[in-house]
């Protein structure tokens, strides 16, 4: 981690930790207001009293002590996570931006319709924040709902620069509610996602500490049998695959982080029993996907990429990196309640309360067993008998330097929860659940497909589309007032969670006119899914991978609208 | 395999009740909650040595089959033609990039080395130091690779000095091919070759290189293999084995036609961090027919094959 100092006079901000009984608060010391439009400072996950149309964001190196050892962070007004943006449909904010940084920087709006030059990502369209200069982004709100923005510059967002985007509906909430919180959940590590890629470039496994060993096999044979046991082992490595092979970057480094605060920290909010919670969950990790769950209270689903969806009532949901799920809870009881997200790989979790009282805690749950990989996830679910088994399509990407796999059945995983979340006895949320409440605005057929197979050679490190990263292909041109449908075929044995800028994305999930429309969405391992997009605002857009290693190691094209 | 054929079947049966498209489909088909059938034990969280608590737990091959093949790709809804726009995709535009600045920056080059054998060899009133390592520098695809080993004697003496210089191409998924020169450059005569080979990762996580070198005296081959036998995640057991082909014998460097040496060890290593981690190993050289030995106090005529095998302790380490 470089330690550069502070580049400016003012104050290193500094969270401790007040450690009180059993709860722990932490708190933020803040930046006396310098501007007049800076917004002002509030306990973590606590959403400004009123929209405002005018900000003053400055983007600075501070010293941030969430982990023992001190680190720097680029911060936005001092604080890591950046101060949550609240807004109004209908508007037209102005964002100044400046940059205190030594490196250029930008802001990105995640899931924010804008004109392409208003987008932030630097190269397209928009030429980045260079250190000691401002830009000014102005555009209409044309949405509500719960949204975020980091940084699209080098690795700044993997070093905490993200915060909390709330969109007030014009014609006001759909649902009652008496208390409203964010739940930003991010990944926190002391090692420099420069070293982590460069750790991951050397060893692609460096981080996994939960593989396959000789004295795991003799546990499992136990129970299996010596001979299935080998016999699985030797089909995985047969491929030079593991089965174990769940996030590339895991607990091992990273701590895991709900509203800026580690577990032990225990972000806490308060409500009075008998009331109804807002939660809006927003994953603004690297690298992580969180299984989140209220042990003692379900969950109502309402809004997913900050479309109000049918509501639909779960115990437990998987929130993709860069996704948002808002959902309504109504603790009815004098007792407190466990946040609990659960990291995919279950190496770890973030953790907060929901508590009538400050300092009362409830118990942490312990972590489900971690998923192990099947041959589903290599899309090569066969099921016996079948007589004419499709082989790979045709327009399959070859087996080359940057792609280890290509899925030979890949299958609808909509109605899957996935790896992980599969028969635990809870009710899971799945893309297939998700039904949006009014119907799509554009009604005509896709005039063509645009299938893209997500690639990638772990062993190498490298990750791209159709077998090659974004340096080598072309961008994807589409007509402005096209309709399209993205076909998107995971050849990989991970999630990946894909988002395209600036467009929205209908998700082909059964609901027909229904159809929810979101702007990031996971494709599950080995599988097929597709999804509609109006090309209705030019420009250059970003569409890649939201793992953030992914996306920088090519799993990444440019959208052309023209 | 309970647990296996649950969540095949469920994935199925989810996969039927997902017509795509149907316009007036009901919000959800909600999937039963299973209790939890085979979800045992729960992980030991130790992060020192997670092991997976469901392992083999078998295949597709062994879920059972269903009168439905329900796992085909699910057909998408046709395209319609008579959209208003053509169904051709439009021309691949140019786009220049502010500032010419592309939005991510995969074509990195990265630098890393690796000190495999960094140790001491040991057995009565004798004792060897040996190294042997890489380094490399470039992008995904190209590469400069350098390689050093030898092996030091009692009285400092340098033997075996082998040093390669390559150009390295990623050539597939796993291997990579590489041309550049050998130098032994040691305390014996200095020899120069050139080089060609291949490199990287065999099927069943082999690391593997086969190299030929060449010039006016004959040409030369060279075979190396290891494997990663995790014993727990961060004790590994490692066999390795290096040998040495000549087509004609160099007497003054101690080689001999055909095999001319071997060098094999079994290595325990312990990865208290990843990139550091000391080991203990049996070692075992040999020099096989005539030709000029180096054993003990200085060069002298080998009548016959030599083996050496030593109790040996290191360091593994990389960047
Ligand atoms: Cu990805």
């Amino acid at each position: 981690m470089s330690v550069s100092s502070l580049p400016t006079g003012r104050a290193a901000i500094s969270r401790r930790r007040l450690l009180a009984g059993a709860g722990a608060l932490a708190t933020l010391a803040c930046l006396p207001p310098a501007a007049r439009a800076t917004p002002t400072c509030l306990p973590p996950g606590q959403i400004p009293p009123k929209p405002q149309d005018v900000f003053d964001l400055t983007i600075e190196r501070t010293g941030v002590h969430i982990l023992p050892q001190p680190q720097h962070a680029p911060s936005v007004n001092g604080q890591v996570p950046a101060p949550i943006l609240r807004w109004r449909e209908g508007d037209t904010v102005t964002l100044n931006v400046h940059n205190t940084l030594d490196e250029d920087t930008s802001i990105h709006w995640h899931g924010i319709r804008c004109p392409a030059d208003m987008d932030g990502v630097p190269g397209l369209s928009f030429g980045g924040i260079p250190p000691g200069q401002s830009f000014t982004y102005r555009f209409p709100v044309k949405q509500s709902g719960t949204y975020w923005y980091h940084s699209h510059s080098n690795m700044q967002e993997a070093m905490g620069l993200y915060g909390a985007i709330i969109i007030d509906p014009a014609g006001g909430e759909t649902h009652q509610y008496d208390r409203d919180y964010v739940i930003l959940l991010s990944d926190w590590s002391a090692t420099h996602p420069d070293r982590i890629v460069h750790n991951l470039k050397f060893q692609d496994d460096y981080y996994n500490f939960r593989q396959r060993t000789v004295a795991s096999f003799f546990k499992d044979a136990r129970r299996d049998g010596a001979m299935a046991v080998l016999r699985d082992r030797l089909q995985w490595a047969g491929m030079n695959m593991a089965a174990t092979d769940i996030s590339d970057v895991t607990g091992a480094t990273y701590t895991y982080l709900m509203n800026g605060q580690p577990p032990t920290a225990n972000w806490t909010g308060l409500f009075k029993p008998g009331e109804t919670v807002r939660l809006r969950f927003i994953n603004a990790s690297a690298m992580t996907f969180y299984d989140i769950r209220i042990p003692g209270l379900q969950m109502r689903v309402i809004q997913s990429d900050g479309q109000d969806v049918e509501p639909v009532t779960v115990d437990e949901f998987r929130i993709g990196v860069a996704e948002t799920y808002d959902c309504l809870v109504q603790p009815t009881a004098n007792q407190a309640y466990t946040v609990f997200a659960q990291t995919e790989d279950r190496t770890g979790y973030a953790r907060g309360t929901l508590t009538p009282h400050a300092g009362m805690t409830a118990p942490i749950p312990p972590m489900d067993p971690r998923p192990v990989r099947t041959m589903l996830d290599m899309g090569m679910a066969m099921t016996h008998g079948m007589k004419d088994m499709p082989g790979p399509a045709h327009d399959a990407p070859p087996l080359n330097v940057e792609n280890q796999n290509v899925a030979a059945m890949p299958v609808n995983r909509l109605a899957d929860p996935g790896d992980g979340l599969r028969n635990n006895g809870r009710r899971v949320l799945t893309y297939a659940d998700l039904r949006a409440t009014r119907p799509i605005a554009d009604t005509r057929s896709p005039s063509r497909a645009i299938t893209l197979h997500l690639t990638g050679n772990m062993e190498r490190y490298i990750w791209g589309f159709d077998g090659k990263k974004f340096s080598e292909a072309e961008p994807i041109p589409l007509r402005l007032g096209e309709r399209v449908r993205f076909v998107l075929i995971n050849d990989t044995m991970m999630e990946h969670p894909i988002h395209l800028h600036g467009l929205w994305s209908e998700l082909e999930n059964g609901q027909g006119l229904y159809n929810p429309v979101k702007h990031t969405i996971i494709s599950q391992p080995g599988s097929r899914l597709s999804y509609l997009v109006s090309a209705d605002t030019p420009g250059l857009w970003a569409f890649h991978c939201h793992l953030l290693y992914h996306m920088d190691l090519g799993m990444f094209r440019t959208v052309v609208v023209s | 395999m309970m647990t296996h054929s649950l969540t095949l079947r469920t994935i199925m049966l989810a996969a039927l009740c997902l017509p795509p498209m149907a316009a007036s489909a009901q919000p959800t088909h909600k999937t039963q909650p299973h209790a939890m059938a085979g979800m045992e034990d729960m992980d030991d969280m130790d992060m020192d040595d997670m092991e997976e608590t469901h392992p083999a737990a078998a295949h597709p091959h062994s879920a059972p089959s269903t009168s439905t093949p329900t796992t085909t790709p699910t057909p998408l809804p046709p395209l319609s033609p008579s959209s208003r726009w053509p169904a051709t995709p439009p021309a691949i535009p140019h786009i220049r990039y502010k500032h010419d600045m592309p939005p991510v920056m995969d074509h990195g080059t990265y630098l890393h080395a690796i000190l495999e054998q960094f140790e001491g060899r040991y057995s009565q009133g004798d004792s060897q130091f040996r190294y042997s390592g890489q380094a490399w520098y470039g992008t995904d695809h190209d590469k400069l690779w350098l390689k050093s080993e030898g092996t030091m004697n009692g009285q400092g003496r340098f033997s075996d000095g082998d040093h390669e210089a390559f150009y390295d191409h990623a050539i597939s998924t796993y291997f990579d091919a590489q041309a550049g020169v050998r130098l032994d450059l040691d305390s014996g005569p200095a020899r120069a070759w050139g080089a060609v080979g291949i490199q990287g990762l065999a099927l069943y996580f082999f690391d593997v290189s086969a190299t030929a070198y060449f010039n006016a005296q004959g040409v030369a081959g060279k075979l190396e293999g290891s494997y990663d036998l995790l014993i727990t995640n961060r004790l590994i057991l490692q066999p390795q084995a290096e040998l040495n082909f000549y087509s004609s014998a160099d007497p003054a460097r101690g080689v001999s036609q055909g095999l001319s040496d071997a060098d094999m060890g079994l290595r325990l290593r312990y990865e208290f961090i990843r990139n550091l981690a000391p080991y203990i190993a049996v070692t075992y050289s040999g020099q096989y027919g005539g030709g000029m030995g180096h054993a003990g106090h200085g060069w002298r005529p080998q009548t016959s094959t030599r083996d050496d095998v030593r109790f040996t302790f290191g360091l593994r380490a990389w960047y």
